[in-house]
């Protein structure tokens, strides 16, 4: 290992312009994969308040067309309270389950400081505290009773109790949204735009919607440690053979895309009347990953082979001591990872510190930009993915200079012939 | 017991328009434990032959046999393995790596070599280095070193792995007269006091009197 690392200290000292663009191309390139593997990392990875990632599915669209399929009745849109109701409600295996809106809007809001702003609104009923772990500050969550009554309360995020109230604990007082008064019963600490099911800066009962199939609600199941997400599917599924027998009366039948989706299908949602497709965004992303690797891979591997060129001599003499050639290519190997690795950890800073510094990469749902916290950006998976990128673009860039030099022979080496 | 074995060797250099032959029928057997100069003019195969018995090059006809294996069935593998076992070189320019420090550069054989443990091959270092009174230029780079000493590692790295056979391909060649004796001096105690068996191809006829036995060349044969 010291004599690995030697021979780096020694190339970048002899090489320095071969040795330093090996490095920085090294690093550009990890940095770019990195950048992309935490742009997908953010938008699966457990985070408060979404801790329960890996334990999430959402039901979120109804779609239903006539049993000919004749004409124009093919209708897919949002879940009506009814349908998600129908579907999700009591299913085996599950430990909670909320109807949520799946998006926030924006409203008018005014407090005691009489500034009236624009906030992010979201409706969501009792059980959404259960599910997503919102760090509550002051006073407490809405009850099932309120959202049932319809109460005009509001649970507010700490930024925006200050700027309602220049305080963080307005607990009891009264603001207006869209020229309606709602009293704060609860502040939530801020959380993450990333977090794109639970943001919110004011959350506010769920209202009563109509009975048709469409609204604008969706499901949020939490699922039981150690349940299997088929198991909770089969049961879904059943419940729109179900339906379909209550639509048939109307010449209908439902259509169903595999739901609920879990978190990594909620990010390649394809609108309401297609079943998302994860494969293809997988093999998309891998696609852009192949591509990251291999074109800087190409350029390290005629650099690597430019160093090689001044050590044959070197290589010679290692065959002639008894070195064998696959020791010679693992050698080579060994002494490019660790030169990958350096500028492979420098990408990784790179990455982190763009994620942390730059606005416009992370956006939530709604198109708000925003940083994310550095745990978000680095942290086990971004640590293993970039060395992983490493390990790959070492292989890809040695593994034909090291296979070359080892076929060198022993005495036309030494004599660099 | 002839611990180096040539039979009717040849090597002959092909390329599209010419054949060179640089060896030709060389026959030529080494006693265990002795000392020889292989002379002759540039170019008349003497290196060649050197690489021939060092395993480096494989001959176009004949039989190679070191201490009494026949070396010409041996694969890739196992003949790094014999080199490093039975085999130590000595280059005229030297052919220290550049980017390790002496210790490291001693090192090597035995980096190759299974069943050494870090701790056995730092004592084989440093012992080998104290014999050749290099141990206070243990952490040297070899560009700090002068011919002389850059020779004495040299010497220490392919005698550290103690090999029956040293190889020396005109060891003195780029070194003045009194590093030149120094070396010579210094392969002589190793021949005495190990036992080792050294072929060396010098072109310096005091320094080949000096051994026990001269092998003449002109033309890839040897002619006396």
């Amino acid at each position: 290992m010291n004599s690995k690392f030697a021979q780096i200290v020694y190339d970048m000292r002899h090489q320095p312009v071969i040795g330093w663009v090996t490095v920085i191309g090294t690093a550009l390139s990890i940095f770019l994969i990195i950048t992309v593997v935490m742009m997908q990392q953010v938008q699966v990875m457990p985070f408060a308040p979404e801790s329960n990632r890996d334990r999430m599915l959402y039901g979120i669209y109804f779609h239903k067309k006539s049993i000919e399929n004749t004409g124009n009745n093919d209708s897919s849109g949002g879940l009506s309270q009814k349908r998600a109701e129908q579907l999700y409600n009591d299913l085996d295996g599950v430990e909670h389950m909320s109807l949520f809106w799946p998006y926030t809007f924006a409203e008018d809001v005014e407090g005691t400081l009489g500034e009236t702003f624009m906030t992010k609104v979201r409706y969501a009923d009792a059980e959404f505290w259960k599910i997503f772990d919102h760090k509550l500050l002051h006073g407490r969550f809405f009850t099932e009773d309120e959202v049932k009554s319809g109460s005009d309360v509001a649970v507010l995020s700490e930024g925006t109790a200050r700027r309602l109230f220049g305080t963080d604990n307005p607990v009891g007082q009264t603001y207006q949204q869209a020229h309606q008064p709602f009293m704060v019963i609860g502040v939530v600490a801020n959380s993450s735009v990333l977090a794109s099911h639970a943001y919110g800066e004011a959350f506010l009962p769920l209202p009563t919607e109509d009975y048709g199939d469409w609204g604008n609600v969706a499901a949020a199941i939490l699922v039981e440690k150690g349940v299997d997400f088929g198991h909770i599917r089969d049961q879904v599924r059943r419940r729109y053979a179900e339906i379909d027998t209550e639509l048939a009366a109307e010449n209908f039948k439902t259509v169903y895309h595999e739901a609920p989706f879990d978190q990594e299908t909620m990010t390649c949602l394809q609108g309401s009347n297609n079943t998302p497709n994860v494969a293809d965004s997988r093999q998309m992303r891998y696609i852009i990953y192949v591509i990251l690797l291999l074109v800087p891979a190409i350029n390290l591997s005629s650099m690597l082979h430019s160093r090689l060129r001044r050590r044959v001599s070197e290589i010679g003499i290692r065959r002639a001591f008894g070195c064998t050639r696959s020791r010679i290519i693992i050698d080579i190997i060994a002494e490019n990872f660790m030169v990958t690795l350096i500028g492979g950890m420098l990408g990784l800073a790179l990455g982190v510190l763009f994620g942390l510094f730059y606005d416009g990469l992370y956006t939530a749902p709604d198109g708000i930009a925003t940083r994310p916290a550095l745990s978000m950006l680095l942290n086990t998976g971004s640590i293993a993915a970039a060395l992983a990128a490493c390990f790959i673009l070492n292989i890809i860039s040695a593994a034909v200079p090291a296979w070359q030099a080892s076929r060198l022979r022993p005495v036309e080496a030494i004599n660099n012939k | 017991m002839n611990i180096i074995e040539l039979t009717d060797i040849s090597k002959v250099y092909r390329t599209k328009e010419i054949e060179t032959t640089a060896l030709e029928n060389v026959n030529l057997t080494v006693r265990q434990g002795e000392f020889i100069s292989i002379m002759g003019p540039s170019g008349c195969g003497k290196s060649t032959l050197l690489n021939i018995i060092g395993l480096l090059d494989r001959p176009t006809g004949g039989n190679v046999a070191i201490l009494g294996k026949d070396c010409g069935t041996l694969g890739d593998t196992a003949t790094a393995h014999f080199r490093n076992e039975n085999l130590g070189f000595v280059f005229q320019s030297f052919h220290l790596i550049p980017s390790l420090n002496v210790a490291a550069n001693v090192e090597l054989p035995l980096l190759y070599r299974k069943g050494v443990s870090a701790a056995q091959r730092k004592t084989e270092v440093e012992n080998v280095l104290e014999r050749l009174s290099m141990s206070h230029r243990i952490k040297h780079m070899p560009a700090q070193l002068s011919g002389g000493q850059c020779q004495r590692v040299a010497i220490a790295r392919a005698i550290v792995g103690r090999p029956s056979i040293v190889l020396a391909d005109e060891p003195t060649g780029n070194l003045d007269s009194r590093m030149g004796a120094e070396v010579m001096a210094l392969l002589h105690r190793l021949n005495k006091e190990d036992g080792t068996t050294i072929v060396m191809v010098t072109h310096n006829e005091a320094q080949a009197r000096e051994t026990d036995r001269i092998v003449r060349f002109f033309d890839g044969r040897v002619i006396s």
